[in-house]
């Protein structure tokens, strides 16, 4: 009887059994990133425009752009056309970060785990630049800083703040998105 | 010592990937990497690491110098 049980009421069903096979989708809390996230842009083909050199590296310029209009749009005059211009280059910005996190696979963002040792050489080669690059960025944010340069008020501050803030979050992608070759040269699969 | 570019790998593995009709997705699941690293391996653009090497001889059933070698394979080999 309890054989029986065991065989015919206990065993799970197909759907439960490829359900347990599969591996759970985990939160990356510090990278900012699911695993599906990572396994889904690894092998997506939704894009193909965006794994080409030339787009990636477009897509690296107007982000670059769009931080300087961010970082200067304190410097308008006019409260309103000020606060209009952050807004808009704030907002493009955000979109541009997500772009390029697609066009480089999320190679930039994802954990160890996800990927393999010469994605994760990649990587890793990736944060040193970045991290030069902003060292360099910083220094002369502090600079002018200490200079006194930037007298206006902590209002004025926000927009090159925030630029900073997505630039600290983008910067491994858009140096990922800048040295990749493009997939279908690279590949030719 | 220095890790310099032109140190590179020879390798053997899109022929011997052919001989056994495999594709790159399929050797890549095998060892588990992702198709392009299998792509980048077998142009030469990228040298394995030991363990990967290991599992990429194993896959496609040789051993490892029949795969791998420090000095470029004569042709027909």
């Amino acid at each position: 009887m309890r054989r029986f049980l065991k065989c015919f009421l206990l065993s799970p069903s197909k759907k439960e059994r490829d359900a347990s096979e599969q591996p759970k989708n985990k939160i990356y809390w510090t990278e900012g990133i699911t695993r599906k996230e990572v396994q889904t842009a690894l092998s997506a083909n939704k894009y193909p425009l965006l794994y080409r050199r030339s787009a990636r590296r477009a897509l690296v310029i107007v982000s670059v752009v769009l931080s300087l209009s961010l970082v200067f749009s304190s410097s308008i005059e006019s409260e309103k056309m000020s606060s209009y211009v952050s807004a808009i280059s704030g907002l493009l910005l955000i979109a541009m970060y997500l772009a390029l996190r697609i066009s480089v696979r999320m190679i930039a963002d994802a954990p160890t785990e996800l990927l393999d040792e010469r994605l994760v050489a990649i990587r890793d080669r990736t944060y040193l630049t970045a991290y030069r690059w902003l060292s360099f960025v910083v220094g002369i944010v502090c600079g002018f800083a200490i200079a006194g340069e930037f007298s206006f008020g902590v209002d004025r501050w926000r927009p090159p703040l925030f630029a900073l803030a997505l630039l600290i979050a983008g910067l491994p992608s858009m140096i990922l998105a800048w040295k990749l070759p493009s997939e279908v040269q690279a590949s030719e699969d | 010592m220095s890790r310099q570019k032109e140190d590179s790998v020879f390798n053997r593995v899109e022929d011997l990937r052919l001989e056994r009709d495999l594709t790159r997705q399929q050797l890549a699941e095998a060892v588990g990497v992702h198709y392009q690293t299998i792509g980048y391996l077998e142009r030469g653009e990228y040298s394995p690491s030991l363990i990967l090497a290991f599992k990429i001889a194993k896959a496609l059933d040789a051993e490892i110098p029949e795969v791998f070698s420090i000095e470029p394979f004569k042709k027909g080999a």
